[in-house]
């Protein structure tokens, strides 16, 4: 009796002891999404026209606390449902065949606890998805952020499957207690089921946008190792995402003063600290040269050469687009010239990006 | 350094629990008509003399079947004085009506921090906010050293304008609590039961149910299964866990909480 009484109580304590934070696995399932009615599929024909949007959880331009000069923190599902229905249109007139996507929600606060991933799929052609978190918290205890769970999803019209998710790095510039509840970068992937096909791969990442140390280049050296695995296995992908990182052939590598807000100065004797958190590129400028020089990418620093700010992609919540931080890759040809920004998109601080990709035979 | 910081956790939950088992056999029994419970019952603690904890309810016999309760942790930012008034005591029941006022704005402005610690957004007005709770309780010993306690309590709250809903800690154990200020009024039923187990060990055994029928039925259940040590005539160590249910607003969730505390019998 007196035994089975602790073996009830050790039952019963341990579970509880379930850490308040997703810390995740290096290597672990997405989850899966399908649309609650189906849409009919295209046909795929020669070329699949390929987005990769960082759609800020659906707060459009407001000015959220964390990644702006603002000071909201929860957004109503006032403010986010008329967003998502901008985002929803603006795949619509795209109509992109596979979406890669960053900074969606599916049970935040700061968001209205609305599931972003089921809304796009219930309000687009999309069928498909599949989404891995990146910062998954039962609650975060700082500046009223509360319960959040923000991910990477990629969507489709065919079946998904192989869907992956890998851990990248954790920024070594910060506290342990800060990193507890920061964010955990991903890349994920999975292969689309396009009828004729079962080798192509489409692959999302969103790395760390504010780290002062070699976080980012790990990540980065992560992100290539993953590519270069799915390219040994035989296999296509299409990779892209919010890199935060600005072409190697850049003209400016400084966007201290653009970003920065009202009151902060930057860049004098005296000031500290002399940049911007992760404003500053000079030191970074190099990092994506090996990306460059061993994939495809989507816009070739020759093209990108001819007009930078055609090609800019994100955007302060109150400026014209002035950076180009997103990119799509691959290991099999682009369309040449395909492409595309954007810019007269407002729902977000980054603006689609697309091109066209080249199915191989 | 957190899967270290949770290794320790779970040793020292553990000990605490190993080491009563340890003690178990080298102890005496107390004598069996201790009146002291850990858990609240419709009894009432003598004139003078309070039971105090770190997380659960403080409380203070004032005379006259009248008890006094309040938070240790939380009186001056949340003030909740609680007042038990026994209405009936019989050889075989014990029944008290129960009377709480709770203002918790000061609380919830200060846990409006920037940065950690921010529990809830400085973009929120708190406004000031009352609770007040009322109901009866009743306790009855169903065999020698085992009573059972039931209670049902009405609660509802005035505020000097509505708080905004997103301004919620959607968090179990507070959100339920917290609860009534959004919702404007709401139920409570629980049973406890507690009673001596062997040596110098006791159980604990509750259950509470939370009921917000405005705008749709919110249901919360709060149950925990606790081993209570005496370790000397006035002094109680409880550990245990306690599982929670509650619909927030993100939907429905089940937590395994762990469950320490003390209780410390004093005459004041």
């Amino acid at each position: 009796m007196k035994r089975l009484l602790f073996l009830v109580f050790f039952v019963l304590i341990f579970p509880a002891c379930e850490p308040l934070v997703e810390t995740f696995d290096e290597e672990m399932p997405c989850q899966l999404y399908e649309a609650t009615v189906k849409k009919q599929a295209p046909a795929p024909g020669n070329t699949l026209l390929v987005m990769t949007w960082n759609m800020r959880y659906g707060a459009g331009r407001l000015g959220w606390f964390g990644d702006s000069c603002g000071d909201r923190v929860i957004l109503s599902a006032g403010e986010v449902f008329p967003t998502l229905e901008q985002i929803a249109a603006r795949i619509e007139t795209i109509r992109p065949d596979i979406v890669l996507l960053q900074e969606i929600d599916i049970d935040s606060k700061r968001s209205a606890y609305i599931d972003q991933m089921q809304y796009l799929l219930d309000h687009t052609y999309l069928n498909y998805g599949v989404y891995a978190s990146n910062w998954k918290s039962q609650f975060i205890p700082s500046d009223g952020i509360g319960r959040m769970d923000e991910g990477n999803a990629i969507l489709s019209p065919w079946p998904l499957d192989d869907a992956k998710r890998f851990q990248l790095p954790l920024r070594n510039d910060i506290d342990a207690l800060t990193r507890y509840f920061y964010v955990r970068e991903n890349v994920m992937l999975a292969r689309v089921n396009m009828p004729g096909t079962d080798n192509i791969y489409a692959v999302s990442t969103h790395l760390v946008a504010n780290s002062r140390d070699d976080t980012k280049k790990r990540q980065l050296d992560e992100f290539v190792s993953i590519l270069q695995d799915l390219h040994r296995q035989g296999n296509y992908f299409i990779a892209g995402g919010d890199l935060n990182l600005i072409p190697p052939n850049a003209d400016s590598t400084d966007y201290c003063d653009e970003r920065a807000c009202a009151g902060d100065r930057y860049h004098g004797p005296n000031d500290d600290p002399t940049h911007l958190e992760g404003a500053n590129y000079a030191p970074e400028i190099t990092w994506l040269n090996p990306l460059f020089d061993e994939f495809l990418p989507s816009l070739t620093l020759a093209e990108y050469k001819t007009g930078e700010k055609k090609y800019f992609t994100n955007a302060q919540i109150n400026s014209d687009y002035n950076s180009t931080l997103d990119y799509l890759f691959s290991n099999s040809a682009w369309a040449p010239g395909s492409h595309q920004v954007y810019h007269e998109s407002q729902e977000s601080d980054h603006c689609p990006v697309t091109a066209l990709w080249v199915i191989p035979k | 350094m957190f899967q270290i910081i949770h290794f320790i956790r779970r040793w020292i939950l553990a000990l605490s629990l190993a080491l009563p088992a340890a003690v178990l056999l080298a102890q005496k029994p107390l004598p069996p008509e201790s009146p002291y419970f850990f858990s609240n019952t419709a009894y009432t603690l003598p004139a003078r003399r309070g039971g105090f904890s770190l997380l659960h309810t403080s409380r203070y016999g004032i005379g006259s079947g009248l008890e006094l309760g309040f938070h240790p942790l939380l009186v001056f930012l949340s003030p909740d004085i609680e007042l038990k008034w026994k209405q009936i005591e019989t050889p075989g029941y014990t029944l008290s009506s129960f009377h709480s006022v709770n203002y918790p704005s000061l609380l919830m402005r200060t846990v409006q921090i920037e940065g950690a610690g921010g529990f809830i957004s400085r973009e929120f007005d708190m406004p000031d906010m009352f609770a007040f709770q009322n109901g009866v309780m009743l306790s009855k010993e169903i065999r020698k050293g085992h009573h059972l306690t039931g209670k049902a309590l009405f609660e509802f709250s005035v505020h000097s304008s509505p708080p905004d809903e997103r301004s919620t800690v959607d968090l179990p154990i507070v959100f339920p609590r917290s609860a009534v200020y959004y919702k404007g009024y709401g139920f409570i039923a629980g049973a406890a039961f507690e009673g001596r187990l062997f040596g110098r060990f006791a159980y604990l055994a509750t259950s509470d149910a939370y009921f917000f029928p405005k705008g749709g039925l919110d249901f919360f259940s709060e149950s925990s299964l606790c081993l209570i040590w005496q370790t000397g005539r006035r002094f109680m160590l409880l550990g245990g866990a306690e599982l929670t249910f509650g619909e927030y607003p993100f939907g429905a969730q089940w937590h395994l909480l762990p469950v320490l505390d003390f209780r410390w019998f004093l005459r004041v």
